[in-house]
């Protein structure tokens, strides 16, 4: 994450506790492992309240990455640990078994973009990106926001907007170039 | 879905080697010269095995893996000697996307478990070494160079997706370095006993080998000699996999 970033004409930080968020221009939420274990360190690390304040309260850009999306919502399928809960809705599990694609979903796969969307205006509708997850944000939750989709058995949510929230399921970070493209964006919106 | 085309690089004393059934080695290069390049050239991901680690009992080698993954803007995989928690978050701190474990899985099977709850089963592939002769399919020990005993290579598989591996990496060790076309039917008997993605690797040699694989049910395809010892490249093979019909990034 902070090798992709660091591309950029940009001061990257990896913060460990919440309370050195308060001087961040914009919050990159990554998220690799699994639900529980990934809110437990959020909480440990005093992050919860933190990105609250930065984020809910003083607006500022925020973009989670597959966890970092999923923690958005109440819960998940995944762990038994409430999420923060911005959004409605919970991250359910991709049905596996005969007749279903393979779980985890694994490797690059189409995103659908919508016109609407900021963070991926650069960008040609479908676009690959790589996606590595047992777990997806269902669309009956992110209607109002979903600005990327998926398919993969079912059509899933792969991202979504609101006001200064972006999140992501794939991995910019791993998706070379059209991951290149959307942190640019981020990082510097409107050129 | 698309079919993932993989660069495997094996990796000895801080260089690229290649070998022949897991037997003499030659030197392939340096690896972040040949990460940058396949990044360059647009491979899905990448993997990346420390092969002495396991039987000189130590850690994949960190620094190599850190100067790969900076070169790489898709996924690595890393594998070698990791058999704790700790090694594989500072495989992760380095760099590393997702963990191969093949002979450390063996002697501890539970590992799998332990690092799919921690890490989440898609960053756990299991590596499935198989060797075929007279034919009779073996488990096979790298490190021990023979055939692993008490246990068949078919429940080595199931037991390990089921302690928590999220994908498989399976290798015809009889085939590998040798050109002679990948284990097909060995992949249709292992898509038979899993469902999480199988990444298949041993044994390519030609471009329509590699296409064959593909429809013969693997989600992804690792190549070695293939990319080293001849004049493919990640773009040259994708290119054609495309052109066959199949489902590939270009």
């Amino acid at each position: 994450m902070v090798n992709a970033l660091s591309c950029f004409d940009v001061d990257v930080s990896v913060v460990e506790s919440g309370a050195k968020l308060a001087d961040a221009g914009r919050i990159v939420l990554p998220g690799v492992g699994s639900f529980d274990a990934g809110m437990c360190g959020l909480a440990e690390r005093g992050h919860l309240e933190a990105l609250r304040n930065r984020v809910l309260d003083a607006g500022v850009p925020y973009l989670g990455i597959c966890l970092g999306m999923q923690f958005l919502f109440e819960g998940s399928a995944e762990g038994s640990l409430a999420g923060l809960g911005w959004l409605k809705g919970r991250v359910e599990r991709f049905v596996s078994g005969p007749g279903h694609p393979k779980v985890p979903h694994v490797g690059w796969n189409e995103v659908d973009i919508a016109p609407s969307s900021s963070l991926m205006a650069g960008l040609e509708s479908p676009t690959d990106f790589y996606f590595v997850h047992s777990y997806y944000a269902p669309l009956a939750a992110t209607e109002t926001v979903a600005v990327g989709t998926c398919d993969y058995g079912v059509r899933f949510c792969a991202a979504l907007e609101r006001d200064n929230i972006a999140a992501v399921q794939f991995h910019p970070e791993k998706s070379q170039l059209g991951g290149m493209k959307l942190f640019q964006t981020f990082l510097n919106p409107g050129q | 879905m698309l079919k993932r085309v993989i660069p495997s690089l094996l990796l000895r004393n801080g260089r690229l080697v290649k070998g022949v059934t897991y037997d003499r080695h030659r030197d392939a290069g340096r690896p972040e010269t040949t990460a940058r390049a396949h990044n360059a050239q647009g491979a899905d991901e990448l993997l990346l095995l420390d092969i002495d680690a396991g039987r000189e009992g130590r850690e994949p080698d960190l620094a190599t893996i850190a100067a790969v993954a900076r070169a790489c803007f898709m996924p690595l995989t890393v594998g070698g000697g990791i058999r704790t928690l700790e090694t594989a978050h500072r495989c992760m701190e380095a760099g590393a996307d997702k963990i191969c474990l093949t002979s450390t899985a063996l002697d501890d099977p539970s590992l799998i478990g332990r690092l799919a709850r921690m890490f989440g089963a898609q960053a756990i592939v299991l590596g499935v070494d198989v060797i075929t002769t007279n034919r009779r399919r073996l488990l096979y020990d790298h490190r021990a160079r023979r055939a692993v005993e008490g246990i068949e290579w078919d429940e080595w598989l199931k037991r390990g997706v089921s302690e928590g591996a999220g994908e498989v990496r399976i290798m015809a060790v009889d085939r590998e370095g040798t050109r002679t076309g990948l284990d097909l039917a060995l992949l249709t008997d292992a898509s038979a006993l899993v469902d999480v993605p199988i990444i298949i690797e041993g044994g390519a040699g030609s471009l329509d080998q590699v296409a064959a694989a593909m429809r013969g049910g693997a989600d992804a395809v690792a190549l070695g000699t293939m990319l080293v010892f001849s004049d493919n490249n990640i773009h040259k093979v994708k290119s054609f996999l495309k052109n066959a019909g199949l489902e590939i990034r270009l």
